[in-house]
């Protein structure tokens, strides 16, 4: 059995990711009845939960359409694309700032006020 | 006839995967799992740390007790042997290596191309040639692993999977649990590799890559 399918399967659910949306502001959701002591396919379950939460939230942005969700193909290619462009996007802004903080160093931030006469 | 015997058979897929499903839920539910089998109740649950400890203490052993019996190759002398016969393992590695690369790259094309909203059909295409390098890198990769399943990494591999269920495995006695076999060898003479190949499949999913 592809147990990956079915992890998927469920993770995806409508049941799942309302509970995972719920679980984000009400802490007493609980999805397996360890509070630790993950198993590795439990660890793998909450990976597609927050995997299949990016997804929706991209297509209720309007980033991606609905089609992203037909087969597991489309799913991943989707989200190494954005994967890589987060990355760069992130670097670039990093590269960014680093030169603004350089070119703040070399202006004065200081403030003179005249003196009470 | 024939559509009786079609509605049938999807009938039947369909039981089947929500049955796998069922299953699935259930063991992403907690990190122990029981079941029946032959009227017998077994438990695996995941490995404590002291069971992990003993796990791979006794995987450096068999590690080193190979090592030391010259029958036993070691990947890089299985790969000089299969030279002389004309197979060329690494070759294999980075034929395997480049697979990778290019899916992945066509992974990433049809990630954009469907962030760029293009058509069903358009998309399909990518999705195909995706799906025929999956079958090419896991014909190779099987093909490779068969080539290389003698070497002692290998074999100690396989070995660490086989020693996890010994550990793992518990049988319901009365109101307790205990262990289905006492001793390691114990489990290597069952008779029953049903059970052991249900054991492993759980423990896997418990455990995950070693």
């Amino acid at each position: 059995m592809n147990y990956i399918k079915y992890l998927r399967e469920l993770a995806k659910s409508d049941e799942f990711q309302n509970l995972y949306i719920l679980s984000r502001d009400l802490k007493n959701i609980k999805f397996f009845d360890n509070d630790n002591d993950f198993t590795y396919v439990q660890l793998l379950f909450l990976r597609y939960l927050n995997f299949y939460y990016i997804l929706n939230n991209d297509i209720a942005m309007g980033d991606v359409d609905e089609i992203v969700l037909n087969n597991s193909i489309y799913e991943d290619s989707y989200m190494i694309y954005k994967n890589k462009k987060d990355k760069e996007m992130f670097k670039n802004n990093t590269k960014t700032k680093n030169k603004e903080e350089i070119n703040n160093l070399n202006t004065t931030k200081w403030l003179f006020k005249d003196s009470k006469k | 006839m024939e559509n009786d015997i079609e509605i049938k058979t999807d009938y039947t897929d369909k039981i089947k995967e929500l049955l796998n499903l069922n299953e699935i839920s259930d063991l992403v539910k907690t990190n122990e799992k029981v079941f029946e089998m032959n009227g017998k109740t077994y438990r695996i649950k995941k490995a404590t740390y002291k069971q992990k400890q003993e796990a791979y203490k006794k995987k450096m052993e068999k590690y080193v007790d190979m090592l030391k019996d010259d029958k036993y190759p070691l990947e890089k002398d299985l790969i000089e042997l299969y030279k002389k016969r004309n197979i060329d393992i690494q070759k294999m590695g980075i034929e395997l290596q480049n697979k990778v690369i290019r899916r992945d790259s066509t992974m990433l094309k049809l990630g954009e191309v469907i962030k760029n909203n293009a058509i069903e059909s358009e998309l399909k295409v990518f999705k195909d040639e995706i799906e025929s390098m999956n079958i090419d890198i896991q014909r190779l990769s099987i093909e490779r692993m068969s080539y290389l399943e003698s070497s002692i990494e290998q074999q100690v591999s396989i070995f660490i999977y086989s020693y996890f269920v010994y550990l793992l495995a518990e049988e319901k006695d009365g109101e307790n649990w205990k262990k289905v076999w006492n001793t390691y060898e114990e489990f290597e003479n069952t008779d029953s590799p049903e059970l052991i190949n249900r054991f492993s499949y759980y423990s896997t999913m418990m455990i995950g890559d070693l």
